[in-house]
């Protein structure tokens, strides 16, 4: 990814710090780090007050996976600053170009170089993903996993499908924009949509919880994903290039 | 000392280890690379401070995970500095 990237040239000229400053850079690195080990000795086990307070009201949350409940009902805020952070992230690489927002978001282009192993070991593994990547928000409802886990795994086949060479993405697509936006759109809605019933933004009604947990998850995933996909498109500097294709050609006469 | 509190030291190694690339190295990529593991530091002894007690506690859990997922946002974000810096060296370079 960065290979063509001749990284830190300031750096080249900017020489590192004299010795004796690193030195005591160390040195006070190192006490303070003593100093934070004694204090965690002498803080002893922590009493975990919380751990008892979401057990007694997980019945209300709407999920099983305490984990989940904290992330999505009990402290919903901050899972929505993090989606909120993203976008944002998002919106500061994307490289925007409103005379792209015409061109689809997912183009087929026509590889150079084929590499049929690697083809035909996607078109098994992308399926797969994605149907483990369902599965994982599903269960994440009682058991470790959910939006961020699917997310990050949809992500993974993105990405696999952007090194393959044959598709690439355009995040200016009006569709792709659409799923930048959807977690945080979906989550806002469902926050507000609830002070109806309850009176308090993001105070899901307890039948209610265990759905509208669904429903921002699965528009989470979608966003989740695309904006690690896009992450890493942005951050491409040039196109990736097959070199295995390339050693391969070498051989044939 | 428990298993916990032997994550939680490692984590404050982690932690200085990272806290000192970051300041010493001029290398702007590697200092990138440094604060990922001060941050992994601080993720690990927050959640080996959870199980320390009888079960292990959920809110540092949903936390952790949480600051996992802004990190990755912030290496993006500070990546995407690196290369805009990078280029416009390579352009006062050329000029």
């Amino acid at each position: 990814m960065f290979n063509n990237l001749t990284l830190g040239r300031s750096a080249q000229h900017k020489a590192d710090l004299p010795v004796g400053v690193l030195f005591m850079v160390a040195l006070a690195i190192a006490a303070a780090c003593l100093f934070l080990t004694m204090a965690l000795i002498d803080f002893g086990p922590a009493e975990q007050p919380l751990v008892t307070l979401v057990a007694s009201h997980l019945e209300q949350s709407g999920v099983e996976n305490p984990v989940t409940a904290v992330l999505l009902n009990f402290r919903s805020y901050d899972t929505l600053l993090e989606v909120a952070v993203l976008l944002i992230v998002a919106l500061a690489v994307m490289p925007a170009n409103s005379e792209q927002s015409k061109v689809r978001f997912i183009s087929v282009l026509v590889p150079t170089e084929r590499s049929f192993v690697l083809e035909a070991f996607l078109r098994w593994l992308l399926p797969a993903i994605v149907v483990t990547s369902g599965y994982l928000l599903w269960t994440g409802a009682a058991l470790p996993g959910g939006a961020f886990q699917a997310g990050a795994l949809l992500a993974g086949a993105g990405i696999l499908l952007l090194l393959a060479g044959h598709h690439s993405f355009n995040f200016n697509a009006s569709a792709a924009r659409l799923l930048l936006v959807v977690g945080l759109a979906v989550f806002l809605l469902v926050g507000a949509a609830v002070i109806l019933s309850s009176g308090i933004a993001l105070a899901y009604p307890q039948a209610w919880a265990g759905i509208l947990i669904l429903v921002i998850e699965v528009a989470a995933t979608l966003t989740i994903a695309a904006i690690l996909v896009l992450l890493f498109c942005a951050l491409q500097v040039e196109a990736p290039r097959a070199n295995y294709e390339g050693l391969i050609k070498e051989e044939r006469p | 000392m428990t298993q916990a509190m032997l994550y939680a030291v490692f984590g404050i190694v982690l932690f200085g280890v990272g806290l000192f690339g970051a300041l010493a190295i001029a290398h702007v990529m590697k200092k990138l690379l440094a604060i990922n593991i001060c941050g992994v530091g601080v993720f690990m002894v927050f959640i080996a401070n959870a199980s320390s007690g009888v079960a292990a506690d959920y809110v540092p859990h949903a936390m952790v995970l949480t600051g996992i997922v802004v990190a990755v946002a912030g290496t993006a974000m500070a990546l995407s500095l690196v290369v805009r810096i990078n280029t416009l060296e390579q352009q006062e370079e050329d000029a």
